[in-house]
């Protein structure tokens, strides 16, 4: 498991989960998004090699939005394969994330 | 851990003090290690042989042993493996002194047990080398041990800490009447310290609430959600609140007390046994399964909200999907655990394994036990330690659920007041100041089975109620009401009214009488206003209607009978009601 | 005796001296004590041709000699147990002899440092 986060010139920030996205990835997860000079505009949570993510890894991303101003968050959870996209789905987080 | 390394690290222990044997025969050779040991500031005991080495560890338990290789009697080799023996745990460190040069003795050295060789001449800077590498050695092998004994001791406490909090939640968190004949279901007794929360009521009216809940995380942080949740579900099911109601409260609970990035996936079923449906709710939990018995066939019901705990009130969605069900039918539900279930390749058990179990099993009775077995297959392990929950309710007639709901129904109907009249009348001090509604709504929701009626009884209390105070007591005109303009003026006059009113009362005459399954409530309004001719307009129009603004076409729908007495101040309403409506 | 050099290190010997203190005597006569014994027991099983004895005692003079700085009495204790070791004790007699001559020499240097 290997997350790293890259910002945009664009104030965007892009976050990559590389592996299973679980109660592991904890700390570095948080550091992705709050070790950042600016506050960015958007986030984008970039899972093309997210293999896995369990009800922590929501949590997790739940942490995120909170952070990123809740309701008036920008959080774009990208590239899921079906298996991640299936349990973002069951816990219907597209009411608080726009999946692509 | 760091105390270790810096104990290690330290000064002190550059200087300290080790008790080291020395067993040599070779007496010149003894006496030269003997004093070199000692100059560096050691306890030296020596031995001459492998038996009097091994009697002198006995008795001092030295630090260190240094050890000739060939000896009379017991030589080196064996003494070294008793020496080992008798250490235990303990890090002895032993060092062969030896001028044997070939392999073989080296290897025979090394499997006895020996660390390190010291050859001769012993060469002083070389020997304080090795003891000094050994003393930490020992050193960073004690801390180790401490470590692991504090762990360890950590980790009972931590068990009996759990052994506790289980004990209080079991409590709180009780399955309820999961038990019940028609109900089967898989818990791990640690379920609550992995999330896993399943509740079972009775409602009043004679249905049967389930609840499976998974809060996120494991241990006791996930364990802690389930202490309000079980208290909302068992308080509010006993009182009939609606299902809506209930997931609403939870909801807010859960969200105001959770930390952000914690929540509850879960669903929730609503079973009436006699209408033969099912209410559900899922919010984030896996597809919850609908077997219909006599076709052998799977209906999904998908989750379509969010878990609980997530969104405040205002965003929480209670919507929820209701399933006719027949005799037999099934409703299956399941935390991830099942479906997540890994076997050695890591492959998980997934939903369309569960299906083919359930397609595969001729005898529904079977479906359950064979699920259950199915996964023990999969993953290859038969403890039920692991976080597989699953609860299966079977639509059933109410009778099959015999003593089983017989005596619990009894004491849920029992308890309440259902037999009972009650007289409350309004003198002006409380007509300006008291809203009564809210507390005779609140006594009537003590009779049994009664609170999912609450609406309804709460509309025609409060119609009847102001008719009684606004167009009796202070005889305004509903008239008035007709246009914009009169609307604000019919409010005004309402406020000066009754805020000079130094005479007149409305009073209510209640009177709830139990009937199988259910009761008749009726509710009579008075008041000391002058009445109307309620039999003209009775012949004019069809019954009630007509009364414009009095609200009583709406009340008419609601109940048996509304019927005007007296002079027209008193008003007469029946209300028949029944349970599982 | 020819040179004191061939038979002992006496720098290392100077060292032993220093660290033993006043000890150094007991570890002298100690060892020559030990010696004398194990020479004499040398005598006995040389003659019976015992060559596992022959090592064994050999053994443990080639350590102690070495630690008293002996160098050549030390190596010819360890042909005398290369002879035991291998069972090629043709010889042995001859080579115990000349032990013994240089075990006389080393005492008489070591208690001539006393």
């Amino acid at each position: 498991m290997a997350i790293w986060s890259t910002e945009a010139s664009s104030g965007e920030l892009t976050i990559k989960i590389q592996g299973r996205f679980d109660f592991s990835a904890h700390q570095e997860f948080r550091d992705a998004y709050e070790k950042v000079s600016d506050d960015p505009k958007g986030y984008i949570v970039d899972m093309k090699e997210t293999t896995y993510l369990d009800s922590s890894a929501l949590g997790m991303l739940l942490l995120l939005r909170d952070h990123a101003g809740g309701d008036n968050s920008s959080i774009e959870i990208v590239n899921c394969n079906p298996d991640v996209k299936k349990i973002l789905t069951i816990s219907n987080f597209e009411q608080l994330f726009t999946i692509r | 851990m760091n105390n270790g390394m810096d104990i290690i690290e330290s000064e002190d222990t550059q200087d300290e003090v080790l008790r080291i044997l020395i067993a040599d025969d070779n007496d010149s050779d003894r006496l030269i290690l003997q004093t070199i040991v000692r100059k560096e500031g050691h306890v030296v005991y020596t031995a001459r042989d492998g038996q009097e080495a091994i009697d002198t560890f006995r008795e001092k338990s030295p630090d260190l042993v240094l050890l000739d290789a060939l000896m009379p009697n017991v030589d080196g080799f064996e003494a070294a493996r008793t020496i080992k023996q008798l250490a235990g745990d303990n890090l002895v460190p032993i060092i062969f002194l030896t001028s044997l040069r070939d392999a073989t003795s080296l290897a025979d050295c090394l499997a006895a047990g020996g660390l390190d060789f010291l050859s001769k001449p012993y060469n002083r800077i070389i020997l304080q080398a090795k003891i000094k590498a050994f003393a930490s050695m020992r050193r960073l092998h004690e801390t180790v041990q401490q470590q692991r004994d504090e762990i360890s001791l950590h980790n009972d406490r931590l068990i009996h800490e759990q052994e506790v909090a289980k004990q209080v939640f079991d409590n709180i968190a009780h399955p309820g009447c999961i038990d019940a004949p028609n109900i089967k279901y898989l818990l791990s007794p640690m379920a609550v310290f992995n999330g896993d929360l399943v509740l079972a009521s009775r409602k009043p009216s004679g249905g049967m609430y389930v609840f499976l809940g998974d809060f996120t995380g494991h241990g006791l942080p996930a364990a802690i959600g389930a202490m309000p949740v079980s208290e909302i579900f068992y308080g509010m099911a006993l009182k009939g609140f609606s299902l809506q109601d209930i997931l609403r409260e939870i909801n807010k609970k859960l969200k105001r007390i959770l930390p952000v990035g914690v929540f509850c996936c879960a669903c929730m079923i609503d079973l009436s046994f006699r209408k033969g449906s099912a209410e559900i709710w899922v919010g984030g939990l896996p597809d919850v399964l609908i077997y219909r018995t006599k076709k052998h066939e799977l209906e999904n019901l998908r989750s379509t909200h969010l878990p609980l705990g997530v969104v405040d009130n205002d965003r929480f969605d209670t919507e929820s999907q209701i399933v006719q069900l027949t005799k037999g039918d099934k409703i299956l539900l399941w935390s991830d655990g099942i479906i997540e279930a890994t076997n050695d390749e890591d492959e998980m058990f997934g939903e369309d394994r569960v299906r083919e179990v359930i397609l595969a099993t001729q005898d529904p009775d079977h479906i359950f036990d064979n699920i259950e077995k199915a996964v023990e297959i999969h993953t290859g392990r038969d403890e039920q330690d692991d976080d597989y929950t699953m609860v299966e309710a079977t639509m059933v007639n109410e009778s099959e659920l015999g003593d089983y709901f017989g005596e619990r129904g009894v004491s849920h109907f029992a308890g309440g007041p259902k037999d009972w009249s009650m007289t409350y009348e309004l003198r002006p001090q409380t007509l300006k100041e008291f809203n009564p509604l809210p507390l005779i709504t609140h006594l009537l929701m003590e009779v049994p089975g009664l609170r999912p009626h609450s609406g309804k009884i709460y509309t025609m209390l409060s119609e009847l109620y102001s008719n009684a105070l606004e167009h009796g007591v202070l005889d305004l005109h509903s008239d008035l009401k007709a246009s914009a303009d009169g609307f604000a003026r019919y409010y005004m006059e309402r406020t000066q009214k009754l805020e000079s009113l130094n005479e007149g009362y409305v009073k209510f005459y209640i009177d709830h009488k139990p009937v199988t399954d259910g009761g008749v409530l009726t509710i009579m309004v008075e008041d000391t206003g002058k009445g109307f001719d309620y039999l003209a307009k009775e012949k004019a129009n069809h019954r009630t209607e007509g009364y414009s603004g009095r609200g009583i076409p709406l009340i008419n729908t609601m109940c048996r009978s509304v019927k005007y007495l007296g002079k027209g101040n008193q008003v007469e309403v029946i209300f028949d009601w029944h349970v599982d409506v | 005796m020819t040179n004191i050099e061939d038979h002992l290190d006496i720098e290392a010997l100077k060292d032993l001296k220093d660290i033993m203190e006043n000890e150094f005597e007991t570890l002298v006569n100690t060892f020559i004590t030990d010696s004398q014994s194990k020479l004499d027991e040398l005598d006995e099983v040389v003659a019976a041709d015992d060559a596992e004895a022959i090592r064994k005692l050999s053994h443990s003079l080639k350590g102690s000699s070495s630690n008293v700085c002996a160098l050549k009495l030390s190596e010819m204790a360890r042909e005398l147990e290369a002879m035991g070791k291998d069972q090629q004790t043709a010889g042995a007699q001859e080579l115990l002899l000349r032990l013994k001559q240089e075990f006389e020499n080393v005492s008489q240097v070591l208690r001539n440092n006393l």
